[in-house]
């Protein structure tokens, strides 16, 4: 959060702002599964693992410096004004709804975008809705362990400092969550052609 | 930002990091080992952790 005047109007405003990404990532991953299963692609799983796992060894390569490329995105931020009109738990509210959505800010990292394409390929509304929902509840942890690492402030400004600061950590933690879920998908992918 | 107290934090988000990344391995052998695909849940989880965005 941007602004937090005391413990109760923080944990307020981190609570509103973790709930409504979560309803919104919910219903984005269910509708991404939707669309999946509406466009055939739920009854095709091997070549869909496949080309996952193919996209998931291309972002990993992309996040440890092997490979070069832009991902798709909007170059956006947020907007910190909200804070002015809207008060600390409506900004909050706000920042939680446009930040979630994903597709209209930042995507620094190929995770998201594995974690579309998957919950898409698999045209299962249900996992797409686990999926896009872990993925927010992810993001919105860094708010929640502000406080931790920062000691009393809970300004998102030097948090976002901090991570850039330390940007090849993150980049490889990144890389290992890309790689964990190859190897996810290899497994399936092999149980699958293997008839298991 | 205060050089020190950045350090301090950043030393304090690496440890969270790590934490959170054994955490979200961990869980999703687990969860894996009840259905497969509920394995990439944790796996989204430490996903979006590292995903540096504007908060």
């Amino acid at each position: 959060m941007k602004v937090a005047r005391d413990w109760r109007t923080w944990l307020s405003a981190v609570s509103l702002y973790t709930l409504t990404g979560l309803g919104v990532t919910l219903a984005v991953g269910a509708g991404i599964g939707e669309l999946g299963r509406l466009a055939g692609l739920s009854g095709r799983p091997v070549p869909v693992l496949a080309a996952c796992l193919a996209i998931v060894v291309l972002l990993a390569a992309r996040e440890l410096g092997v490979l070069r490329f832009r991902l798709p995105e909007r170059p956006l931020q947020t907007e910190k004004v909200w804070m002015h009109q809207f008060g600390p738990l409506g900004a909050a509210t706000m920042w939680g709804l446009h930040l979630s959505l994903g597709f209209f800010t930042r995507v620094n990292y190929g995770g998201f975008w594995m974690l579309t394409l998957l919950a898409l390929g698999l045209g299962r509304p249900g996992l797409g809705a686990l999926l896009m929902g872990g993925h927010w509840v992810g993001k919105a942890l860094s708010v929640w362990v502000a406080p931790l690492a920062l000691g009393t402030s809970a300004d998102g400004s030097e948090v976002v400092g901090i991570w850039d600061s330390d940007i090849r950590h993150y980049r490889r933690v990144q890389a290992l969550g890309l790689v964990a879920a190859g190897a996810v998908l290899a497994v399936w992918l092999t149980m699958l052609v293997s008839g298991g | 930002m205060d050089t020190t107290v950045g350090s301090i934090g950043a030393d304090r988000l690496r440890i969270a990091s790590y934490l959170i990344a054994g955490a979200a391995l961990v869980a999703a052998i687990g969860a894996g080992r009840i259905e497969l695909p509920l394995a990439l849940l944790p796996l989204a989880v430490l996903l979006g952790w590292s995903h540096l965005h504007s908060v």
